[in-house]
């Protein structure tokens, strides 16, 4: 019986389909520049590695963020799918996970990101030269390319929103290569991701925020994740200043 | 059985149809236009990038129910507002007039109606030479005709300006259902239109600097059901949204209306 009222939700609970996952972060002042804004990753949590007996899909229903900080700052809360990643040294380029396709509002349909973001896997050399991106847009159109930002000298978890597409195109639904040029001795390793946002909780200056996101009776906004290394629960900080801290996420089992 | 009615369909609705979820962002790197006098008063801008709803939905489906919109806006003391934009006209200035059409008719609470734009703006698409000042013949929320506003357009106003229209609506008009036409005296180059939103949510950030904090004040307001190839879109209202580097991302989260 798939989850239908809040008496299954009470119910996959009551019989041991509930679980709780933690991240906890820490980021230095931001050193990047570039895209649309820098980000801070918050609270990373590891992927869905496999569905126990009796579930389907996970569901999160609630979450719960602590954080201490000297900016006031929003984050994002969402559901983050590894689109591409390149070896800049190498130029090599390893396939990510394609936007999923998921029913939506009636129809199997692939979901588009409609922003994509570039993060550093490893940390990039002061002239990394240029990334193109090929992708397939938001109509399926294949073989659409970018030059993504430049992240020049970027510590690891650097992150920017990239700030354009090719011309007329709004959304990225795969990543099918990334291609470096340019630069002198090019070295690091970054990541394109995409986003299926579930919450944002904001904190004031140099404040202690204590957040909560109800999914299921308040902020409804319930989505489903499977099983896949690619894809995991992510915070995204819209600041650039330094902060720590700790989010609880509560996952009910799908069946 | 609408699919507000309870917890007990909006879960349904989300096994079973699937919702609508995505997250966008926008930016204005270089700045806008600051509001003026005669142009409307309240800064204004437009974030370029939209959310566009899907070409069609499952059998069955009429439209999305938004439960859930939320987001960040960088600047201070401003609103974010988000809604359903309408494009009711443009004119190319110096140039000719293109009519958007009589706003498609909506089921707000159960009932097929005729609505009309609550917010409206004037907004720059392509830079703009001299100082326009336009006149905007429209129909208005009861369906009279022949209704005029006319602001102008502080001078050169580049790309992503809005102007709020609202307060150059004919007296006693509180929305336009359609727009006529557009003309303008002054001004040799550029692209402004009117769009008009049907509002889903109000993200409020207060302070000044660095120190903004934005809030969630407002629930979403579901009243609207979102059509077929709908766009979403960002305005900011406020002090803070003219520099260069305003930002907006958001997250919106719908569910099927059969």
């Amino acid at each position: 019986m798939p989850l239908l009222s809040i008496e299954d939700f009470i119910s996959r609970v009551e019989t041991g389909y509930g679980q709780i996952r933690q991240g906890s972060f820490y980021w230095p002042a931001s050193t990047v520049s570039g895209g649309q804004r820098p980000i801070n990753q918050s609270s990373y949590f590891a992927p869905i590695a496999s569905l126990p007996s009796g579930v389907t899909a996970f569901i999160p229903t609630c979450l719960h963020h602590f954080n201490r900080n000297g900016n006031s700052i929003s984050t994002i809360f969402g559901v983050e799918i590894l689109l591409g990643s390149i070896n800049l040294a190498t130029n090599t380029f390893t396939d990510g996970a394609a936007m999923p396709t998921v029913t939506e509002l009636g129809v199997a349909s692939q979901v588009t990101a409609s922003s994509v973001m570039v993060r550093v896997k490893n940390t990039t050399n002061s002239s990394p030269g240029t990334v193109t991106m090929t992708y397939t847009n938001q109509d399926g159109t294949t073989s659409r390319s970018v030059a993504l930002d430049a992240l020049s000298s970027a510590p690891v978890g650097s992150m920017i929103f990239q700030s354009s597409m090719q011309s007329t195109d709004w959304g990225v639904r795969d990543v099918t290569n990334l291609v470096q040029s340019g630069g002198s001795s090019p070295s690091g390793e970054i990541e394109v991701i995409g986003l299926i946002p579930l919450g944002t909780l904001f904190s004031g200056i140099n404040d202690v925020t204590m957040g909560f996101l109800d999914f299921l009776c308040q902020d409804f906004n319930l989505i489903k994740m499977d099983a896949t290394s690619k894809t995991k629960i992510t915070g995204l900080a819209l600041d650039t200043g330094s902060s720590a801290g700790v989010t609880q996420v509560f996952m009910v089992g799908d069946s | 059985m609408a699919v507000l009615d309870s917890l007990k369909n909006m879960i349904t609705s989300f096994q079973n149809d699937g919702p609508y979820c995505r997250f966008i962002h926008g930016t204005i790197s270089s700045g806008v236009t600051q509001a003026n006098s005669t142009s409307g008063r309240i800064n204004c801008a437009r974030m370029s990038k939209v959310l566009t709803l899907p070409s069609s939905f499952g059998a069955g489906i009429k439209g999305v129910k938004f439960t859930n919109i939320h987001g960040h806006a960088n600047s201070d003391r401003c609103h974010l507002i988000v809604g359903i934009e309408i494009l009711l006209g443009t004119l190319v200035v110096g140039g000719s007039f293109t009519g958007g059409g009589l706003i498609a008719q909506r089921e707000v609470e159960g009932e097929l109606i005729q609505p009309a734009t609550i917010l409206n703006f004037v907004t720059v698409s392509a830079n703009v030479t001299g100082t326009p000042a336009l006149t905007i013949t429209y129909t208005n929320q009861d369906g009279t005709t022949s209704r005029s506003a006319t602001p102008t357009l502080p001078a050169a106003p580049v790309a992503d300006s809005a102007f709020f229209l609202n307060r150059h609506l004919q007296g006693g008009d509180s929305g336009i259902r359609q727009v006529t036409n557009m003309s303008q005296t002054g001004g040799s180059a550029g692209t402004v239109e009117v769009r008009g939103l049907l509002p889903l949510k109000i993200i409020e950030c207060h302070g000044s600097g660095s120190t903004h904090i934005p809030q969630m004040v407002d629930a979403v307001m579901p009243n609207y059901l979102g059509l077929a190839s709908d766009k979403i879109a960002m305005y900011k209202m406020g002090d803070g949204v003219t520099g260069g580097g305003t930002f907006a991302a958001l997250g919106v989260y719908g569910l099927a209306e059969r």
